[in-house]
């Protein structure tokens, strides 16, 4: 096969890549994987919050990609997504606890609606979007050149994750975000709001997947179907990382980032079927995903 | 009202619906009626998603993976050895079929959430596979070249939009009174009792995986012969056949016609076709915002669908 013709470099290269569009995937994940893990809601607006992001960075960020309008974008993106996340959190109040398929019905209605209004709003065409100048040259990697954005999005994702995790694992706020994915019943008998505790995460995770559309907009650009194809990508993370654990989103959004960009790079023919050939074999050995909680795959 | 009229104004209603629905084309506008026979194939689609989802409590939403299968399926079939109608809904009903007996196995052990995300993820694979897989498939511009099919071997090809509905609702026919005719099994009941209590099913014995397994292949089949039936009256396969918006709107159909019902899925399938073909064209752009708008309204204010509506109206008469 092309295995053997492609050089080390070329595979080197798409591995980086891989660690590019992980990061990405892991914008979104994250919150899908929370906001499953505490409330059991299956949030499938992540992926139309995502390319919002993308549209807002194409309407906000000048041609030359000047910081400044980089800034303004980035502190929008935030807002916004803060903003559509509350709502979503609102919306689901009246939705009955534990009816699960009803607040992930709702959750694909307001995806649906935001969908057709991007076009109305935002234009038909395919956008692109400079990156911040200074980052928009190449620096040779394994003897190619390679775009220096990458590379920032990759440092700039990975201090995503590591504040999320830090967040989640090591500070009070964390500490009740995981007492709710551990038992909400409990959370709730000691006198916790628990759907306080959801809505912030609503918030946190509609903020982080507009952001992760900013910061992908520069790669991926902005056009009508992109909301999908990441949502299934995010879908695929959480599966194969597991749900209702950041560590799973992010090891789930790199291997899914790799086997994607490393699958394409070695046979374009089959990609699709390799990445879907990892995650049967993931579900296979862990039903569970790799990092998730073995029981919920039955009761959730 | 004695037994004998509470069981004959049900086959009487349905005999009045049969006639007015193969009339139809005798006084329906072409775009109505292939606006009918879309209701057919989408109504068939829905039904067997509601197999699933009513009656075994798996929200599939990649149920469109069988559609496609069974598309390209009948496509192929269609293009390489024969374009018999009826040969084609075999050979879509085969590759539907095995594609569910391995994806299923997976899927059939996951529940609720989970069993959403798995068959997502397994319908997109799959279309991307379609369209990489160009030589075979023609890639993302669909299936070329698919012929007229007919149903006998020298019998005029279904062209016309008259034989096509008539060919496409004899078919649905078929395909639904097989779902119903499995709903009211004892293997539709004991689906019904995993979904209610899937620790007290197994207590009794019941291999739950087994059972959900043989469900989605079934389901998976009948989506199989919808997408054949697709394919004969649009001599057309596309990936968007098998991709998560079109099980999406499969979901819509059952949940807006309601699952509690065997019709409520293909009334459903009809509020949404006919919504898009009557909306002004100056609308256009909006199409899938009345379909999302619908969907949200339905999740608030209409729990149970149209057939839940129904139930309820009707309980409310009897008691007077």
């Amino acid at each position: 096969m092309m295995l053997v013709t492609g050089a080390i470099e070329t595979y080197a290269v798409s591995a980086v890549n891989g660690l590019a569009s992980g990061m990405l995937y892991y914008t979104m994940a994250a919150g899908v994987s929370l906001l499953f893990g505490m409330m059991n809601v299956l949030n499938l607006a992540q992926g139309v919050l995502y390319v919002i992001g993308s549209y807002l960075a194409v309407t906000l960020v000048s041609d030359g990609g000047s910081w400044t309008s980089w800034l303004v974008a980035a502190l929008a993106v935030v807002a916004v997504g803060a903003a559509a996340g509350g709502g979503l959190a609102g919306m689901m109040r009246p939705v009955a606890d534990g009816a699960f398929l009803n607040q992930a019905l709702l959750t694909l209605g307001v995806a649906y609606c935001a969908s057709a209004l991007i076009p109305v709003v935002f234009g038909e065409g395919v956008y692109s979007v400079a990156p911040p100048s200074g980052l928009d040259g190449t620096v040779s990697l394994f003897g190619e050149n390679y775009p220096v954005y990458r590379l920032a999005l990759i440092g700039v994702g990975l201090l995503l994750a590591l504040s999320v995790t830090l967040i989640v694992e090591r500070t009070p706020v964390g500490a009740l975000v995981r007492a709710t994915v551990a038992d909400r019943e409990m959370l709730r008998a000691l006198g916790v709001d628990v759907r306080k505790v959801s809505a912030a995460v609503f918030v946190i995770a509609g903020s982080l997947a507009m952001f992760g559309g900013l910061l992908g907009a520069p790669i991926l650009g902005a056009a009508q179907g992109l909301d999908w194809q990441v949502l299934i990508l995010a879908l695929a993370v959480v599966v194969v990382g597991g749900l209702g654990s950041v560590k799973g989103a992010l090891v789930g959004a790199l291997l899914i980032g790799e086997i994607n960009t490393l699958g394409t790079t070695a046979a374009p023919q089959y990609s699709a079927f390799i990445l879907f050939g990892v995650m049967v074999l993931v579900l296979i050995v862990r039903p569970a995903g790799l990092f998730g909680d073995a029981e919920a795959v039955r009761t959730a | 009202m004695t037994a004998m009229q509470s069981r004959l104004r049900p086959a009487l209603g349905l005999a009045a619906i049969v006639v007015v629905l193969i009339s139809l084309p005798y006084w329906l506008s072409p775009v109505y009626l292939t606006a009918a026979t879309a209701t057919l194939v989408l109504g068939l689609f829905a039904m067997s998603l509601n197999l699933l989802l009513g009656g075994g409590g798996m929200p599939s939403a990649g149920h469109a993976l069988f559609f496609g299968l069974g598309a390209y399926g009948a496509g192929l079939f269609a293009v390489h050895v024969s374009s018999n109608a009826l040969l084609m809904i075999a050979a879509a009903i085969g590759i539907a079929l095995a594609g569910a007996l391995v994806t299923g196995w997976i899927v059939a052990r996951s529940s609720a959430a989970y069993l959403l995300m798995i068959t997502i993820a397994f319908g997109e694979l799959f279309a991307a596979g379609v369209i990489q897989w160009r030589s075979l498939t023609g890639g993302k511009d669909g299936l070329p070249g698919v012929p007229a099919a007919s149903v006998l071997p020298d019998s005029t090809p279904l062209i016309d939009v008259a034989p096509v509905y008539w060919f496409v609702l004899a078919a649905f026919a078929v395909g639904a009174a097989g779902l119903v005719a499995v709903t009211r099994s004892p293997f539709g009941r004991a689906l019904r009792g995993m979904r209610d209590n899937e620790l007290r099913m197994r207590a009794l014995g019941y291999e739950t995986t087994l059972y959900r397994w043989a469900a989605i292949c079934i389901a998976a089949a009948f989506a199989g012969m919808a997408g054949a039936l697709s394919v004969v009256s649009l001599q057309f396969a596309a990936p968007s056949d098998m991709q998560f918006l079109h099980s999406a709107v499969a979901l819509i159909a059952v949940i807006v016609g309601g699952t509690g019902r065997w019709w409520g899925p293909v009334l459903g399938a009809a509020v949404i076709t006919y919504a898009g073909v009557m909306l002004p064209s100056s609308l256009g752009a909006y199409q899938n915002l009345v379909v999302g708008l619908i969907f949200i309204a339905v999740v608030y204010a209409m729990p149970g669908g149209i057939a839940g509506l129904w139930e309820r109206i009707v309980t409310k008469a009897r008691r007077g």
